[in-house]
């Protein structure tokens, strides 16, 4: 397999033209994380594509839930909507931790007339910003369908993007702003997953660095990249890296006529199938009746979390092995 | 990715003869069903306790007295007929209630199944081979919401805390992806039982060992029942399979070989446990395995109020359901559904798309399932089916996905010549037994999915208790159309503390999605994809080249009716739901 000459923005975005510096630029971001991580041709691990070449093997679709698991199990195992109702319970969005955050739009009754989910990287917006403003600016205007958003919404008092401005909180989401939620963090992960050495051991004897995590993401990734380098397997993140919304689930959802709900609610709005960057659910005005008048198995739908529960995120790993001789100009 | 389903036969036109073929071909490994070593309940205690067992809990004789015995350690037998009653009008109470103390006595508990199970394998071990001449009857019962509303009112109904059995079954059937099409066969609408209009309060379940002793026993319950003005929406009987089929379903596969075992003992005697434990003391998967592949789950995973499985931890306890009222302990909520299964559909697909993928019939379909039709791991055997395998209790369920399995040591077993196969390798990407296999969609055993760790997936499994409806294709010479269109299938039952957490999760999350609980495509056995217009499920079967797409053209497990309910201990049936609210 060829070596990877550059990191495609997530799900391939094409926001400016190719010319634009955006390109290189996130690339170089992408890379500054992996860089490095460039294991011995021995042993198997985690590495940086654009500078080993390995021969394909296979892939590795690592999904989760996007309902925070933290906030379902243990705590909440016996009462669900106290976990929906906290997955939910910040702007800031502080307990959506599973590389997936939403909102849930409502009416002035507090019923629920949409919910976009995301899984877009603050670093993506942060780029564009340092290119130019304006074109976040615009990109905010589309995403959230308000023309009326202004560049002083978005920065702080010295004209830094503001990843925590109104339109990415209080009144709008566009990318996540949980701490959480960065591709440095996920890299971190995978890392730490490879270098933990479980020869001989399976899932059961393992224990991975994050396997006691409360979260679904951290151990599932954990997991699924030990158990792949404790083979001797060379294992690195798909281009474009990034974490998509793979699938979600439309049945049982019904309209208050009993008749179920179409699938064609549910709307890609950035990103496309397999790799959706941002989900939205909303019900056409034509119909006289949102969201919250929907149920989802004979229960109303009340928060956003009900719907996430129901959502598969997913971040692809490759695995191989190393080429003969085929080391890059990194190893 | 490949898509095909182009090369092979056109499905139309295979016929009932094409089936016949194909199935015998299929089974033609599959031997006698093993009549030798039955560990359902342990008869010799070990020596001592496992190490490592200390705080499992005790049922002692008045809990094993108040306990049903379908829910542990289960009936197990050859036929079992199911009935389901509606309750006389609210003037009818007293003779409910009354029907409620008729019928108490006759509950079989888990003390009655065990000393059963005892009996029959004492005698067969002074037997050593041949028939036992030993037969009982179990009888089990229990309520839907609305039998316990009408029994105990809406406020005890409200504080059982499981929504879906709240709901009922029919208002989750979209939620589980059943058909929604008014008047579509899987519809509530067409539903037999449980559908619109037909929802039982109460369902019997009458266990025996032949067809006419259960007769005998359910004409008795009818007469009763009878007299207590209540009104039978519906009743099945259902049968093992006949011959050398038995404990296969009718698409011919050998059914219900993993099952989880469930912790606790039976008594303060060492080794006295409900699920005997057969691993080497000196091997540390003895804290998690019972017998080789069956995983060790808490007991509140199907009696609540009981421990549950650590949903972090492989083999610590986790805690205990809070969410019902003090009358419901130990009792157990019942999944019953009956799935029609379209024996002609199943096999057209696979005589036709295994000639498009150039793999015999009978593999391609192993690798729908994941077992060969005796039983056999894919995992084990990739190649061909062993139907020594296939009855070999201590090695046919010794497997994992992720790694190679390595083997494992056993108590002694008087009899048993050891597990003599090949031990399984490390299929991490799923080549030998794909993702979408039945038997990894529901039970990936070390694999992590889409709640993160493996110890999660203890906490999703559940008792399964089915047994076969319909006349058997299986097996049989000169099948016609008329046969394979007559209805038969599956009905399904398990024991859980939550449905939703427990079978709903492994309905919808796992056997419905074509990504979880690991990329690959639909389950095509049980699988539903219920939330697109085409219900069209796709599988990404392995190929030498990538995988190929297939698309399975049809539902061939479809539901026909059912209900979700709730088994209380006989105390609760005496004390609580037998006297009038207050």
């Amino acid at each position: 397999m060829p070596l990877l000459e550059r990191f495609d923005t997530p799900a391939s975005l094409r926001d400016v033209p190719e010319t634009s510096p955006l390109y290189q630029n996130w690339s170089d971001q992408v890379s500054s994380l992996i860089d490095g991580l460039t294991p011995s041709p021995s042993g198997g691990g985690f590495y940086d594509p654009t500078k080993l070449d390995i021969q394909f093997a296979g892939e590795k679709a690592m999904t989760w839930m996007g309902l925070p698991r933290r906030q379902l199990l243990p705590e909440s195992r016996d009462n669900k909507r106290a976990a929906y109702e906290a997955a939910e319970s910040f702007a800031n969005r502080q307990h959506q931790d599973e590389y997936f955050e939403w909102r849930s739009e409502r009416d002035a009754s507090g019923k629920i007339r949409k919910i976009a989910f995301v899984t877009e990287f603050r670093q993506y917006y942060q780029e564009l910003w340092n290119i130019d403003p304006q074109l976040v600016v615009g990109l905010y205007r589309k995403i959230l369908d308000n023309d009326t958003i202004q560049k002083s919404d978005l920065e702080d008092p010295v004209g830094t993007y503001d990843i925590l401005n109104r339109w990415n909180t209080t009144h709008g989401i566009v990318h996540y702003i949980n701490d959480i939620n960065t591709l440095k963090a996920a890299v971190n992960l995978c890392r730490d997953a490879a270098g933990h050495d479980s020869a001989g051991q399976n899932n059961f004897e393992a224990g991975p660095p994050f396997a006691m995590a409360p979260t679904a993401v951290d151990p599932r990734i954990a997991y699924d990249v030990n158990m792949l380098v404790r083979k001797g397997l060379y294992v690195a993140l798909r281009d474009p890296v990034g974490f998509y919304i793979a699938a979600w689930d439309n049945a049982g959802i019904t309209k208050p006529n009993g008749r179920p709900a179409p699938a064609s609610w549910w709307k890609i709005k950035r990103g496309k199938p397999g790799m959706v960057l941002r989900l939205e659910y909303e019900v056409p005005a034509s119909e006289g009746f949102v969201v919250g008048d929907l149920l989802l198995g004979g229960q109303p739908i009340e928060f956003g979390g009900q719907l996430a529960e129901h959502i598969t995120v997913v971040i692809h790993g490759t695995a191989g092995t190393m080429t003969r001789g085929g080391r890059g100009d990194g190893g | 990715m490949a898509a095909s389903n182009g090369n092979g036969p056109a499905p139309e036109t295979i016929s009932a003869r094409d089936i016949e073929r194909a199935m015998a071909d299929a089974l033609m490994a599959t031997g006698e069903p093993p009549s030798g070593i039955d560990t359902t309940v342990s008869v010799s205690p070990l020596a001592s306790d496992v190490p490592g067992s200390e705080n499992e809990p005790v049922y002692d004789a008045n809990a094993q007295a108040d306990i049903q015995g379908n829910v542990i350690p289960g009936f197990n037998k050859n036929h079992q007929q199911f009935l389901f009653y509606a309750f006389p009008n609210q003037a009818g109470q007293a003779k409910t209630r009354a029907f409620l103390k008729w019928l108490t006595p006759y509950v079989s508990t888990i003390e009655e199944v065990v000393a059963f199970r005892r009996l029959r394998r004492a005698r067969r071990q002074r037997l050593g081979s041949g028939r036992v001449f030993l037969s009982s009857v179990g009888i089990n019962v229990a309520f839907s919401n609305a039998g316990i509303e009408k029994l105990m009112g809406p406020e005890e109904l409200d504080k059982l805390g499981d929504i879906p059995f709240k709901e009922g079954l029919r208002a989750r059937s979209s939620f589980l992806g059943d058909p929604t099409k008014p008047g579509a066969l899987g519809n509530p609408s067409k539903w037999v039982v449980g559908g619109t209009g037909n929802a039982a309060d109460m369902v019997l379940i009458v266990a025996a060992d032949s067809h006419e002793t259960l007769q005998e026993v359910v004409a008795l319950v009818a007469e009763q029942a009878g007299i207590g003005d209540f009104r039978l929406l519906f009743q099945q009987y259902g049968n093992t399979l006949p011959g050398r089929l038995r404990g296969h379903e009718h698409f011919g596969f050998k059914d219900g070989i993993s099952q989880p075992g469930v912790r606790g003992k039976l008594s303060n005697q060492p080794g006295d446990y409900i699920t005997p434990r057969h691993i080497d003391r000196n091997d540390p998967r003895r804290l998690y395995y019972a017998k080789p592949g069956q995983l060790l789950t808490w007991p509140g995973q199907y009696l609540l109020g009981e421990l549950r499985q650590s949903t972090e931890h492989l083999y610590k306890e986790g805690t205990a359901a809070s969410n019902f009222p003090s009358w419901a302990k130990r009792g157990s909520y019942l999944v019953i559904r009956r799935l029609n299964q379209d024996v002609g559909a199943f096999w057209r697909f696979v005589i036709s798309s295994s000639a498009a993928m150039g793999l015999p019939a009978a593999r391609f379909a192993s690798m729908l399932v994941g077992r060969w039709p005796s039983g056999a791991p894919l995992m084990r055997m990739p190649e061909a089916d062993n139907p020594d395998l296939g009855a070999d209790e201590f090695a046919n369920n010794h497997f994992i996905f992720d790694d190679d399995t390595k083997p494992i040591g056993l108590n002694g077993l008087p009899g048993y010549a050891g597990d003599r196969y090949p031990q399984a390798k490390a299929d991490f990407l799923a080549m030998l037994c794909p993702h979408f296999a039945h038997i990894r969609k529901i039970n990936p055993r070390d694999s992590v999915g889409d709640l993160g760790k493996p110890e999660d997936n203890l906490a999703r499994m559940i008792l399964r208790r089915g047994i076969p409806f319909g006349k058997a294709v299986a097996g049989q010479e000169n099948l016609t159309d008329d046969l394979l269109a007559e209805e038969r299938g599956l009905m399904f039952l398990c024991y859980v503390s939550s449905i939703e957490d427990q079978f709903e999760f492994l309905q919808r999350r796992w056997a419905n999605s074509e990504a979880q609980p690991n990329f690959g495509g639909h389950d095509p056995v049980i699988g539903q994809n219920g939330g697109t217009p085409g219900r069209q499920r796709e599988i990404d079967f392995p190929a030498p080249g990538g995988p190929v797409r297939l698309v399975l053209p049809s539902d061939w497990v479809v539901p026909t009716g059912g209900g979700y309910f709730f088994a209380p201990t006989i105390s609760a049936i005496r004390n609580d739901l037998s006297t009038p609210p207050q």
